[in-house]
C-alpha cells in the first residue's frame, strides 16, 4: 500500500522550502544545464526528461459567479528518438450542458539544440492544433511540436477555462519519464473549501500557504477578499513504470487530488459537500439515482416479478430467482457508476444499463420480496483503492448489492451473467466497500470469501509408439467463471486451445458439462493421443502432459508493485499411468511438499503393481502479494514448473 | 491447510463421470446477417447510397452485433439513420430515438489526428432470437470509389442474402471488379442504366497461419467511375497511366521547398560525386530530421502535404515524407518516382486489370545508371532496404503518361537469415546457462530496430523477456547492439538459464538440445485456406555444450535431414572430448500452394517440430 498524505485546507502546515522561480514568466529562458543535458542524473535510461511542469488554478469572476482558470507550463528535454513521442501533446477537456470548457494554447516552442548550443527556435503553427471528439462529452486538443530532434527542448503553455468547481483539476506530479520539478499552485477564494490528498508520497518538497495581500483585493456582492495561495511541489520524481499484473495505475502514480468539501453563502452559511462517511450514506439514500431509484425499483419489481416464483419459496430460492431475473434480462453497458443512468422503467424497456442501474434494481427487488438488502458502494480494480480517511464520493465508481439471506450476508453483482449469484464479479474484488445503510454504515471486505479450485485428472492408459490419455478438467467458483466466459459452449474454441498444446484430440470424445445454473462447475473431458517420448528404447512419460505451467509467468527480476492474482486458488492435478505390458519402472520422481503462510505445494507419487499415480497440488493463499514477497512468489512458480514437468522412465523388462 | 490435497482429484473424477457429460453440439452462429441491401445512385459529382441491414441475433454473445458504428467525414455525409428491433414473432419492440445516437471521433491506432467520425448506437432485446433492422443514407460529392461493397459485415457470421443495386445516367461509364460474386444483371430505361449484384457468405472464414490475405476469399464488388473529379482535378480509371496522371496532377506545386531547405540540400550533397551517395546522404538527413506523424484532414486521402509542411514541422505521413524527399532529390537533379504500394506482411496481389487505388502506402522508386533504388521515406532502417512489408509485389510507379506497375525485389534467404550462436554450460545443481549471440536480418531486424529506437528501456525489457526466451529458458540479461548504419542486420546478446532442460533420472541425466520453435499450424482436416509463405525463412543455430568432467557422454542424437519442395532441414551433431555441438539449418521456401497440398506442407513443418523436440544427450555420472 502506498502511503497517503491528507491535508485539510484549514490546517496551517509549516512552510517548506519555496521554489521561487516563476516558470510562466521565464518561458524561453534556457539554462546552460538544460542546454547541455544529455541524460537524466537519476535515470540513465530515460528517453526524455520533464524539466518543469507547473500548473495554477484560480477563480475568475464572470457575470454570474466564478469560473476556474487552469494554466500550465511544461518544458521537456528530448534525449533520443524514443523520446520524440513526448513532443505529441493531448489536452482533454469537457463539454456538457452548463459546463463548456475552453482550451487555448498560448505559446508552444521547439528549441533546436546542437552540442549544447541553441541553434533554432520554432513556434508551433496554430493551424496544426486539432480538436478531437474522444467521447460523447470529452474532447481533446492535440498538437505535435515541430522539428523535434534528440537534444531539443520543447516548451508549451496553455489555459483551460472551466465552469466545473466540484473537483479542481487534479495534478499528477509523476510522468512516464523523470521529472525535475513539478509544482501546482491553487488560489483559493473564501466561497469554496477544498480538501486534498497526496498519493504516493508522505511529504512534499514544497508546501506553502499565504494570503495574497499584494494582489488586488476582490469584491463579490459586497464581500471583500484576497486570494489565499497554496503551493505544492516535488523535485526529482522518478519515472512511473508500468509492471505486469498491476491492477491500477491510479493506485500508484504520485498525484494530488482536490475535492470540494464545502462552500459558503454570502450570508456566511456553510454548505457542507462532504465531511464524513455517514453523511455520504445519507446523501446517497436521498439521491435520485441511488436511494430513490431503489424505491422505484421496488415498484417496478412488483410489476414484473412472477408472484408464483416468490410465494412459498425459501429465502434463498427467492434470492436466486431475483438475481437470475436481473442477469437474464438486463445487459451491462460496460460502464461503472454509483448512479443509475436511467429509470427502472427505462431499464425494463431498454434491457441495458450501467452497473448501478442493474445492481440497485436488484437491491430494490430483493427489498420488495422481503429480503434485507442494501447498496454497497465500491471502487473497481481499475479505479484503485479507497482511502477511508478521505471521505468523498469520488472514492467510489460503482455499486453492488448486499443482501442478507437466511441470516448470512451475500454480495451480488449482476453485471457478469455467468458469475455465481453469491459471488462478485472479478472487477469488483478490490479491497473493501461501504455499506449504504443509515443505521449500520460499515466497511465490508470485497475479497473472495472462498478458494477457487481447478482440477485436472489424467489417465494415460495406453503407451506404445503413441500414448493415449483421457483428461478431465473441472473448474469451480471463479475458475468456472473464467471458463464460462471464455468457452460457454463453443466446442471449436476448446479444440483450438487444445490443439495449441499440440495435442491430437479425438473430437468426438470432447464432452462438456455446462449449464446455465450459475453455481455449477464447468468441466470437460476429452481423449488425446501424442507421440511417446522414446530415447534409447526407454519411454519417458510426462504425467501431467502439458497441463501445468511450463514457463514461469513472472519474468521480472524484482518488482516495485504488488503481484495481484485476484483470488486465492487451489490447483490440483492427478495422473494415473497404466504401465504397458513388458515394461517396468526404472525411475520415478521423489515426493515433495511445502507449506507456509503464503503457499502450499504437495507432489506425491504412488507406485502400484501395474500403475503409477502422480499428484500435484498447489495453492496461492493470498489474493495480493506485496513486492517484498515477489521473490518468493517467483520461486514458487519455478517450483511448480519444475515439479509439473517431472517424468517417469519406463524400460523393457 | 484447506483440503487434503490428494483426495480432491479422485473425488472429482468420479462425481463428474457419474453425472455424465453432454455431447457437444456444433453451435449455431451468434448472429446472422439475414439481408443487406445497398442502393446507389451515382452521377457526375453526386453519389447517394442507401444501406439497409437486417441482423438476427441468436444469443447473448450475439448482442455485440447490435453495436452499430457508421463512419462519416466531411466528404461523406450520413443521414436518415433509422433502426428498430423486433422479436421472434416479428413484432417491433423498440425503435431508435435520435438522442440514442452518439457522435465521436473514429478511433484510429495509426493516426495522431483524424477527422473521420462515427455515429454510434445500440438496441437490444432480452429474448432470443431477435432482429435488428437499420438503414442510413450516405451522400458524397467527391468520390473515387462508387462502392467497395461486400456482403460480409463480420467474418465470423454468415450472410444469407445481399444485393447491391446501382443506377447511373446512361452514358456514365464505370469499371468494376467482382471477387467471388457473379457478374451483374444490367438493365436500362431511357436515360438510366441499372446494375444489380447478388451475393451471400455461407461459411465464415478465419485467417490461418501462412494463409493469403483473407480478403481474397470474401465476396466483394468494387466499382469506380471511369471519369471522376476529386480534389478539383479530373481523373480517370481507364488505365494505370490515366489514373497515375490524376495522382501526378494532385501533386502539382507540392514541391515547394523553402530556400533554406534548398541550401541545406546543396550544402549536404554538392561535394559528393556519386549519385547514389548523394541520395544516401539526403536519406540520412531525412531519417535524422523527420518523424512519422499522420494527420489526415479534409482530403480524399490521396494528396500529400506539400514539401514546405515537412520542411517546417519535420514530420509527416508516408505521402508527405515521400513527396518531400522526391522534392529534395529533384533539387539536385535526381529523378525519383512517387510510388504507391500495398504494404503488409501478407502479400495481397494487385488486380492488374482494374486500375484504381488499391494501395495503402507511398514510397519512392529511383532508377540509377547502375542500380535501382526503392526508398521508404518513413523507414528508420538501412538505406535502400525495403523490408517484409513491401517486398516482392507490384507497386504503381507514377510518371506523366507512363505510370506503370513494377514489382519490388523479393527478399532472399540471405536477407532473412536468423543465426544464433549458443554456448551452453552445465552447472552442478542441474541448471544450465546459455549464452546467446543472435544475428538477425529481415523481419527480426525490422522488429528489433523498432524495439531499440521506439520503446523505452522498461517496455523493451518486458517485450524481450516475453518474446524471445526459448522454451524452458529464462532470460537473465540482454543487450541489443545498435546496428551499423545502412547494414540491415542487428545483434541481440543474452544470457538465459534453465532448470528444465537438464533432468536427472536416477544415474542417468538427459540434456535436451535447445529446440527451435515453429509457427502453430492448424490441423489439416480443419484447414480451409491455401498456403502462402510471403518470404523465405532461414535459420541457422550453432550450439556448443561443454559437458563437465563428472559426466560420461552416453549417447548423442542421430543427425537428421528432411528435404521437401517446401524447404530443407538439417541437423548435425559432433562430439569432441567433453564437448557436443549441434548445427541446425532450416530453410522454408516462399511460395503459394493450393489447399490440397496443405497436408504435405503441414507434415514438413510438423516433422521438423517433432525432430526438434526429440533431441537429447544422455549422460551418466562417472
Amino acid at each position: 500500500m502506498k502511503s497517503l498524505l491528507v491535508l485539510l485546507i484549514l490546517f496551517l502546515g509549516s512552510v517548506l522550502q519555496v521554489n521561487a522561480q516563476d516558470y510562466f514568466k521565464d518561458f524561453g529562458k534556457l539554462s546552460p544545464e538544460q542546454l547541455k543535458m544529455t541524460s537524466s542524473s537519476f535515470d540513465l535510461t530515460a528517453d526524455a526528461v520533464v524539466l518543469f511542469d507547473v500548473g495554477k488554478s484560480r477563480f475568475v469572476r464572470t457575470e454570474y459567479g466564478f469560473d476556474v482558470l487552469f494554466e500550465r507550463v511544461t518544458g521537456i528535454k528530448i534525449l533520443n528518438e524514443a523520446g520524440k513521442k513526448y513532443a505529441e501533446v493531448s489536452i482533454p477537456f469537457y463539454q456538457e450542458g452548463t459546463i463548456q470548457e475552453k482550451v487555448e494554447v498560448t505559446k508552444a516552442v521547439t528549441y533546436t539544440i546542437v552540442d549544447g548550443t541553441l541553434k533554432n527556435t520554432i513556434l508551433l503553427n496554430p493551424k496544426t492544433c486539432y480538436e478531437e471528439k474522444t467521447s460523447e462529452n470529452w474532447k481533446a486538443l492535440k498538437f505535435a511540436m515541430p522539428d523535434v530532434q534528440p537534444g531539443s527542448i520543447i516548451e508549451y503553455k496553455y489555459t483551460v477555462l472551466s465552469q466545473y468547481h466540484f473537483n479542481l483539476r487534479d495534478w499528477e506530479f509523476q510522468w512516464d519519464i523523470p521529472v525535475l520539478y513539478s509544482g501546482y499552485e491553487v488560489r483559493m477564494i473564501p466561497f469554496y473549501e477544498y480538501t486534498w490528498a497526496v498519493q504516493g508520497r508522505t511529504s512534499l518538497d514544497e508546501y506553502t500557504k499565504h494570503e495574497d495581500k499584494l494582489g488586488l483585493e476582490q469584491e463579490f456582492f459586497g464581500a471583500k477578499f484576497n486570494d489565499v495561495v497554496y503551493k505544492f511541489g516535488l523535485k526529482n520524481i522518478p519515472a512511473f513504470v508500468d509492471e505486469e499484473y498491476t491492477p491500477s495505475r491510479e493506485d500508484d502514480i504520485i498525484k494530488i487530488d482536490f475535492q470540494l468539501s464545502a462552500f459558503y453563502h454570502l450570508n456566511g452559511a456553510k454548505i457542507k459537500i462532504m465531511t464524513t462517511w455517514p453523511e455520504l450514506v445519507n446523501d446517497y439514500l436521498k439521491n435520485e439515482d441511488i436511494g430513490r431509484y431503489i424505491k422505484k425499483s421496488k415498484n417496478n419489481a412488483d410489476k414484473v416479478l412472477d408472484p408464483d416464483s416468490l410465494a412459498g419459496r425459501t429465502q434463498f430460492q427467492v434470492f436466486n430467482y431475483i438475481v437470475n431475473y436481473a442477469k437474464d434480462n438486463f445487459k451491462w453497458n460496460h460502464e461503472n457508476s454509483q448512479f443509475a443512468n436511467k429509470s427502472p422503467a427505462d431499464l425494463q424497456k431498454d434491457k441495458i444499463g450501467n452497473s448501478a442501474a442493474l445492481n440497485l434494481w436488484v437491491v430494490g427487488a430483493l427489498q420488495q420480496a422481503g429480503i434485507e438488502s442494501y447498496p454497497l458502494a465500491i471502487s473497481t480494480r481499475k479505479h484503485g483503492k479507497i482511502h477511508t480517511d478521505y471521505p468523498f464520493s469520488s472514492a467510489f465508481n460503482s455499486v453492488v448489492a448486499y443482501a442478507v439471506v437466511d441470516g448470512k450476508p451475500i454480495l451480488v453483482d449482476a453485471t457478469d451473467p455467468y458469475c455465481p449469484n453469491t459471488r462478485l464479479s472479478i472487477q469488483c474484488m478490490n479491497d473493501k466497500g461501504l455499506l449504504i445503510d443509515k443505521d449500520n454504515m460499515k466497511w465490508i471486505s470485497l475479497q473472495s470469501p472462498s478458494v477457487s479450485t481447478l482440477s485436472t485428472s489424467i489417465k494415460i492408459d495406453s503407451i506404445g509408439k503413441d500414448q493415449h490419455a483421457t483428461v478431465i478438467e473441472t473448474a469451480l467458483d471463479y475458475e468456472a467463471l473464467y471458463y464460462k466466459n471464455r468457452y460457454a459452449n463453443d466446442k471449436d474454441l476448446i479444440l483450438t486451445d487444445l490443439s495449441k498444446k499440440m495435442y491430437q484430440v479425438d473430437e468426438s470424445s470432447l464432452k462438456f458439462r455446462y449449464d446455465l445454473d450459475r453455481s455449477h462447475p464447468y468441466s470437460y473431458l476429452y481423449r488425446l493421443s501424442n507421440k511417446s517420448e522414446i530415447i534409447n528404447s526407454k519411454i519417458y512419460v510426462q504425467p501431467f502432459l502439458r497441463e501445468v505451467f511450463h514457463e514461469n509467468p513472472l519474468t521480472q527480476k524484482t518488482r516495485t508493485y504488488p503481484v495481484d492474482i485476484t483470488y486465492p486458488v487451489i490447483r490440483t492435478y492427478r495422473s494415473e499411468i497404466v504401465i504397458p505390458e513388458g515394461y517396468k519402472i526404472e525411475f520415478i520422481p521423489g515426493n515433495s511438499s511445502l507449506s507456509d503462510e503464503l503457499f502450499d505445494l504437495e507432489y506425491s507419487v504412488m507406485q502400484n503393481s501395474n500403475n503409477v499415480i502422480v499428484s500435484l497440488s498447489y495453492s496461492f493463499k493470498k489474493s495480493v502479494y506485496p513486492p517484498e514477497e515477489y521473490a518468493r512468489v517467483k520461486t514458487m512458480f519455478d517450483r511448480i514448473v519444475k515439479k509439473g514437468s517431472e517424468k517417469i522412465v519406463l524400460v523393457l523388462k | 491447510m484447506l483440503y487434503k490435497f490428494s483426495i480432491i482429484p479422485k473425488y472429482l473424477f468420479t462425481i463428474f463421470l457419474s453425472i455424465g457429460f453432454h455431447q457437444c453440439f456444433s453451435q449455431k452462429y451468434d448472429a446472422e446477417l439475414i439481408n443487406r441491401q445497398t442502393i446507389i445512385e451515382a452521377s457526375d459529382g453526386k453519389l447517394v447510397e442507401t444501406n439497409f441491414f437486417e441482423i438476427q441475433i441468436n444469443n447473448r454473445s450475439g448482442d455485440k452485433y447490435t453495436e452499430i458504428s457508421i463512419p462519416f467525414n466531411k466528404l461523406n455525409k450520413v443521414s436518415d439513420i433509422d433502426a428498430s428491433i423486433s422479436d421472434n414473432y416479428g413484432i417491433e419492440v423498440k425503435k431508435l430515438k435520435k438522442s440514442d445516437i452518439i457522435v465521436k471521433s473514429e478511433n484510429s491506432a495509426i493516426s495522431f489526428f483524424d477527422d473521420n467520425y462515427v455515429k454510434e448506437f445500440t438496441l437490444r432485446n432480452n429474448t432470443y432470437p431477435y432482429t435488428l433492422k437499420y438503414s442510413y443514407r450516405v451522400e458524397a460529392s467527391q468520390f473515387i470509389f462508387i462502392a467497395g461493397w461486400s456482403p460480409v459485415i463480420d467474418t465470423d457470421i454468415p450472410t444469407r442474402e445481399s444485393t447491391l443495386n446501382l443506377s447511373v445516367p446512361s452514358g456514365y461509364q464505370i469499371n468494376y471488379n467482382c471477387n467471388l460474386v457473379d457478374q451483374p444483371k444490367i438493365d436500362s430505361i431511357p436515360g438510366v442504366t441499372y446494375y444489380s449484384w447478388h451475393a451471400s457468405y455461407k461459411n465464415p472464414l478465419k485467417p490461418e497461419t501462412y494463409s493469403p490475405a483473407l480478403k481474397q476469399f470474401l465476396p466483394s464488388v468494387v466499382i469506380v467511375p471511369k471519369h471522376f473529379t476529386s480534389e478539383l482535378i479530373d481523373g480517370s480509371t481507364e488505365s494505370w497511366e490515366a489514373y497515375g496522371n490524376w495522382n501526378q496532377l494532385l501533386m502539382n506545386g507540392l514541391d515547394d521547398l523553402p530556400l533554406a531547405e534548398k541550401n541545406k540540400i546543396h550544402a549536404l550533397t554538392d561535394s559528393i560525386k556519386d549519385e547514389k551517395e548523394k541520395i544516401r546522404m539526403l536519406f540520412h538527413y531525412l531519417q535524422d530530421a523527420t518523424r512519422y506523424i499522420l494527420v489526415s484532414i479534409k482530403t480524399s486521402g490521396h494528396k500529400p502535404y506539400p514539401a514546405s509542411y515537412v520542411a517546417e514541422n519535420k514530420y509527416g505521413d508516408c505521402k508527405a515524407l515521400a513527396n518531400y524527399f522526391k522534392s529534395c532529390l529533384s533539387k539536385i537533379n535526381i529523378k525519383a518516382y512517387y510510388t504507391t504500394i500495398n504494404a503488409d506482411d501478407v502479400i495481397d496481389p494487385i488486380i492488374k486489370s482494374f486500375p484504381s487505388p488499391q494501395f495503402n502506402h507511398a514510397i519512392l522508386f529511383i532508377p540509377l545508371k547502375q542500380d535501382t533504388l526503392w526508398v521508404d521515406c518513413t523507414s528508420n532502417l538501412a538505406f535502400g532496404y525495403l523490408g517484409t512489408f513491401t517486398q516482392n509485389r507490384l507497386a504503381l510507379v507514377m510518371d506523366f503518361n507512363s505510370s506503370s506497375l513494377i514489382k519490388t525485389p523479393a527478399l532472399s534467404f540471405e536477407e532473412l537469415l536468423e543465426s544464433r550462436n549458443i554456448k551452453v554450460k552445465l552447472n552442478i545443481n542441474k541448471t544450465i546457462q546459455a549464452d546467446f549471440m543472435n544475428t538477425y536480418h529481415g523481419d527480426k531486424y525490422e522488429l528489433f530496430s523498432y524495439v531499440l529506437t521506439e520503446l523505452s528501456e522498461s517496455e523493451r525489457a518486458q517485450y524481450i523477456r516475453k518474446k524471445i526466451a526459448e522454451t524452458g529458458l529464462q532470460m537473465d540479461s540482454y543487450s541489443i547492439v545498435a546496428p551499423e548504419r545502412d547494414k540491415p542486420e542487428i545483434n541481440l546478446k543474452y544470457t538465459a538459464s534453465s532448470d528444465q532442460l537438464l533432468k536427472e533420472y536416477g544415474d542417468e541425466s538427459l540434456l535436451q538440445i535447445i529446440p527451435l520453435d515453429f509457427k502453430f499450424l492448424e490441423e489439416p482436416k480443419k484447414r480451409k485456406l491455401p498456403v502462402q509463405v510471403n518470404y523465405p525463412v532461414y535459420l541457422i543455430d550453432t550450439i556448443e555444450y561443454a559437458i563437465p568432467d563428472y559426466y560420461r557422454i552416453n549417447s548423442v542424437p542421430k543427425n537428421a535431414t528432411i528435404n521437401s519442395k517446401y524447404g530443407e532441414y538439417q541437423v548435425d551433431f559432433m562430439v569432441k572430448d567433453q564437448s557436443v555441438s549441434a548445427i541446425k539449418k532450416v530453410k522454408i521456401n516462399s511460395g503459394s500452394y493450393p489447399l490440397v497440398e496443405y497436408q504435405n506442407f503441414y507434415n514438413f513443418i510438423l516433422s521438423m517440430d517433432e525432430s526438434e523436440n526429440s533431441f537429447y544427450i544422455s549422460l551418466t555420472n562417472k
